[in-house]
């Protein structure tokens, strides 16, 4: 069963996934080939102050990359399942609702999650290529919030395109707006060293919420 | 089951939300234009003064620790060190003070101010442990950043920022002189000021891991290490290097138990000559802003958080003659505070004044927070009685508010409990029985 | 007999409007059962009930033993749905839309979805979303056989379909239904397909009068007489009379009684009528006899 439900997970979301896949590469690639050109036209030791000292962020063109992939991933897997009412099929299927909408959001955020993982990893790479690794670890965890920002996209988009109410809608759109906000407040790199277990908390909640919309749903009176 | 937790942990998200989003939305409504108290210690009264905005607009008090208002001009006089260019202006100068005269030249050649901050403080701000180490001795008028940048370590290592990779040759030569001056590997703390807009460059203080003191500095490329003597028991918590144009004060030293020195200088060889200790009773370096004030009679040393500010006069052997503190118009409640911490319990802070991390604290408003709770929990009880809700169904949603306020109450009022399962419930509000096994959903 | 569908005392309202408010029938395990009804009277509430995607603001409404809106998955498992406009997952081929359904139902019957599809001569690899509203009823009914479900609640199959698939999704319907013990609940605009299709009808009217009896049974008692009026006093439906139908070339009234019956019962009632010849009724001339043209 699970393997059904991935297959039909992977039909909806594979050719936004692969556009979003080419858009994160772009990314990277435009990162990489900006940072290169910074170090053509200055010099290292320059860069090297503005990053450390005026805690300058280079890869900040990055930053909402995660949180538009979270968004595009949810509506290309509950776009299709809202339109004409077709989440009632997936709702009679002879399995529990909330494991099914557990089993989408986890099939979702892993793809997400195989996107960030290349951000992370391309981020690492791209800084290490240019700067000591103590400032490529660094990177990635400045980054972290920006990441957790495509996970709460991602819920925030779900709970609003499953939820069967408009002003319930604005409701969830609102509160990931709101979380979203606090996730981009940096001044600088690795701010969110302390605070981000607590935040990371915050956004796991949307994994028990997520079942709320699904419940209202099928449960309209 | 499910769909209840789901409620819950929206309830629980709407509710952190509005504890971090509310108190900025306050502030910001409400603005808070109050800066802090200027405190001196005046050489013409040997009396503390300040300045203090009251109000809306320009409303400043000119004042002394008696309570005697001056104008404006008045107290500018009473610290004249500090406002000697208006002096000069006024026609004021030379000065005569204790019995000595002071010109604009002897003013200026004793004039510094040595500042700590607590952002400044390890652990209070992120940091890429990667230092330049300046050519103290460049040639020229300004220093240049170096074409390398050192990692202290278990070794001291330096990376060419061109080719981004290891240089072997400085790595070994800092390294020795190091391990030659006594130094025990690993480097446990690094301190100096990365700037190339400064009047020279003292390098940089590594901490051992015995907790002993070393100046490094890189003199025409040679490395040139000199320890510092430290007082019996002291362990090194922070310190700050000033690199002032006014030779005598190299920086300020801060121990582990929040004693702070200054830190002398050998003029002739810009390297730490020995430790002052300065007496500074109820100075929190975590928490408090400190600025010492040096002028040709008296050091001043002023520390303060957001409500109280305090102040030792010193002489200039750094022996304490009078000592001030008060509670700063700013920590007055306005009534926006009051009413505030009545109508929600608590609030929650991203930033610290402290430091760059973002954290949570959780401001408690305590038994000034009953009213808002009251209240809270009325309306409550409105709402989820107008939803059909006995008494017993909605404990928990009130217990909730009872604990969060305004807060829960929006929560509540933007996720509501779902109707009753089953058309049991349904049936309760049309006034029939209930079906037997409707309402077993 | 059991009852497949069990509607108790069913209230349902939109606001403080009341759909129906005691609404009661069955459907037998074993029977084909059609529910007709005029545009607005309930039917596609009554569906979405009986399918658990509305929860019922009072009474019972049980499928298969449970409450419909809350069927465990097992029961679920048990029915198959068919959802007004042939509802299907349009991004999904012919094939990769029975990979999707098969592991989830523990009877699946693989080949009598390919004996439907393979009809239509189109390749595995054709998207739903490509094919025309008849090949989609044909996937869609293929899937459902293939569930092998005790119970099919069928809404409108008969949506965009033109007549040509409209029969033969009839004739494959019928076709597995001779399989015997099936029981399936079916909407349709078009009455006269039910012909050959179901056992029993219920009726609903507005207001939730529900009128239930076997297809054959309303065949033989439902009947139509034309009539005269001496005067301008036309008679009205008055319990035994059904209907009256003015809007015809010659007026004609319905009714379930024997003609004698009728006979005597206007003599009574209505002196000033005169019955006419018996007509012959097609179904769906009975039904619109039954409901009314408005």
């Amino acid at each position: 069963m699970l393997a059904a439900v991935c297959l039909k997970e992977w039909l909806k979301v594979r050719w936004v996934w692969l556009g979003l896949l080419a858009l994160h590469l772009g990314m990277l690639l435009y990162l990489f080939i900006a940072i290169r050109h910074q170090f053509r036209v200055e010099h290292s030791e320059m860069i090297w102050y503005w990053a450390f000292e005026l805690r300058r962020l280079l890869y900040e063109p990055i930053q909402y990359l995660p949180l538009v992939t979270g968004v595009l991933i949810a509506a290309a897997q509950f776009g299709p399942e809202m339109l004409g009412g077709r989440f009632r099929l997936s709702l009679h299927l002879p399995l529990r609702g909330d494991l099914l909408v557990w089993s989408w959001v986890a099939f979702g955020a892993l793809m997400g999650a195989v996107l960030a993982l290349l951000d992370a990893l391309a981020l690492y790479w791209i800084i290490g290529r240019w700067f000591p690794h103590e400032a490529a670890v660094s990177a990635v965890r400045t980054a972290l919030p920006w990441l957790l920002g495509g996970w709460v996209g991602y819920f925030g988009a779900t709970l609003a395109l499953l939820e069967p109410a408009a002003p319930r809608r604005l409701v969830y759109l609102g509160l990931s707006a709101a979380l979203l906000a606090l996730l981009f407040q940096h001044r600088g790199y690795q701010e969110y060293d302390q605070v981000l277990p607590v935040l990371v908390g915050i956004a796991l909640l949307f994994i028990p919420a997520v079942i709320l919309p699904a419940h209202r749903y099928r449960h309209r009176s | 089951m499910t769909a209840r937790l789901a409620r819950w942990s929206l309830l629980l998200l709407t509710v952190f939300l509005l504890a971090v989003w509310w108190p900025l939305l306050k502030d910001l409504l409400f603005e808070y234009r109050y800066g802090k108290t200027d405190l001196f210690y005046s050489p013409v009264l040997e009396r503390f003064v300040y300045k203090e905005l009251l109000g809306e607009g320009h409303q400043f008090i000119y004042r002394d620790q008696d309570g005697t208002d001056y104008d404006r001009e008045t107290f500018e006089t009473l610290i004249p060190f500090i406002y000697y260019k208006n002096m000069e202006l006024w026609g004021r100068l030379p000065l005569s003070l204790a019995g000595r005269s002071f010109d604009k030249a002897q003013i200026q050649a004793e004039r510094q101010v040595l500042e700590l901050d607590p952002v400044e403080l390890p652990g209070h701000a992120p940091r890429i442990p990667l230092f330049p180490l300046f050519e103290a001795n460049p040639g020229r008028a300004r220093l240049r950043f170096p074409e390398d940048i050192m990692r202290p370590g278990e070794r001291l290592a330096f990376i060419n920022s061109d080719a981004n990779r290891l240089d072997p040759e400085l790595t070994r030569r800092f390294t020795a002189a190091l391990t030659e001056a006594g130094f025990a590997w690993p480097v446990q703390d690094t301190f100096g000021r990365v700037s190339i807009l400064k009047a020279f460059d003292a390098g940089y203080f590594l901490l051992d891991h015995a907790g002993d003191l070393f100046q490094l500095r890189r003199v025409d490329g040679v490395p040139e290490v000199t320890p510092v003597p430290l007082p019996e028991g002291l362990a090194v918590r922070h310190v700050k290097v000033a690199e002032n144009k006014r030779g005598e004060y190299l920086g300020l030293v801060l121990s582990r138990d929040d004693r702070l020195f200054l830190l002398a200088q050998d003029e002739a060889r810009r390297s730490a000559a020995g430790l002052i200790p300065l007496a500074l009773p109820g100075y929190e370096p975590d928490r408090m802003a400190l600025k010492i004030l040096f002028n040709p009679l008296y050091r001043t040393a002023i520390y303060s958080d957001q409500r109280e500010i305090k102040a030792v006069a010193m002489d200039k052997g750094f022996e304490p003659i009078a000592s001030y503190d008060r509670t700063m118009a700013m920590a007055e409640p306005r009534l926006v505070d009051r009413v505030w911490e009545a109508l929600v319990p608590f609030s929650l802070d991203l930033r610290d004044p402290n430091g760059r991390y973002l954290r949570l604290s959780l401001d408690v408003h305590g038994p000034l927070a009953l009213p808002g709770i009251g209240l809270a929990l009325v309306l409550a009880w409105l709402l989820l009685r107008q939803r059909g809700l006995h008494l017993p169904s909605m404990l928990p949603t009130l217990l909730l508010v009872g604990l969060t306020g305004l807060y829960g109450l929006i929560a509540v009022a933007l996720i509501p409990p779902e109707a009753p399962h089953g058309a049991a419930g349904a049936d309760r509000r049309l006034g029939r029985a209930p079906v037997p096994g409707a309402a077993n959903a | 007999m059991t009852a497949a569908i069990q509607v108790e005392q069913l209230a349902h309202r939109y606001g403080q409007r009341f759909i129906y408010q005691d609404l009661s029938f069955s459907v037998p395990e074993g029977k084909v059962v059609a529910l007709l009804g005029k545009n607005g009277v309930g039917k596609t509430t009554l569906i979405r009930l009986l399918m658990g995607f509305l929860r019922p603001s009072a009474g019972q409404c049980q499928v298969l033993g449970e409450p419909s809106h809350a069927l465990s998955p097992r029961t679920r498992a048990r029915i198959g749905l068919l959802f007004e406009g042939h509802l299907a997952y349009d991004f999904m081929t012919i094939a990769q839309i029975e990979r999707f359904y098969r592991p989830f139902y523990r009877r699946w019957r693989r080949e009598l979805y390919y004996d439907l599809v393979d009809r239509l001569g189109l390749s595995p690899d054709h998207k739903i979303g490509d094919m025309s509203c008849g090949q989609r009823s044909q996937v869609v009914l293929g899937l459902i056989f293939a569930q092998d479900p005790d119970l099919m609640i069928l809404d409108d199959y008969s949506m965009g379909l033109d007549a040509g698939y409209r029969r033969l999704f009839l004739d494959y319907l019928r076709r597995f239904l001779d399989e015997g013990g099936k029981t399936v609940f079916v909407t349709s605009h078009v009455v006269q397909d039910m012909e050959s299709l179901v056992d029993e009808v219920i009726f609903l009217q507005r207001g939730g009068a529900v009128k239930q009896l076997p297809l054959a049974d309303f065949r033989r008692q439902f009947r139509c007489f034309g009539f005269q009026v001496e005067g301008d006093a036309p008679p009205q439906a008055d319990g035994l009379i059904e209907n009256v139908d003015l809007h015809g070339r010659e007026p004609v009234l319905y009714s379930f009684a024997a003609p004698e019956r009728l006979a005597a019962h206007l003599a009574t009632h209505w002196p000033q009528v005169r019955l006419g010849d018996e007509q012959a009724l097609t179904l769906e001339d009975a039904f619109i006899g039954l409901t009314g043209k408005y």
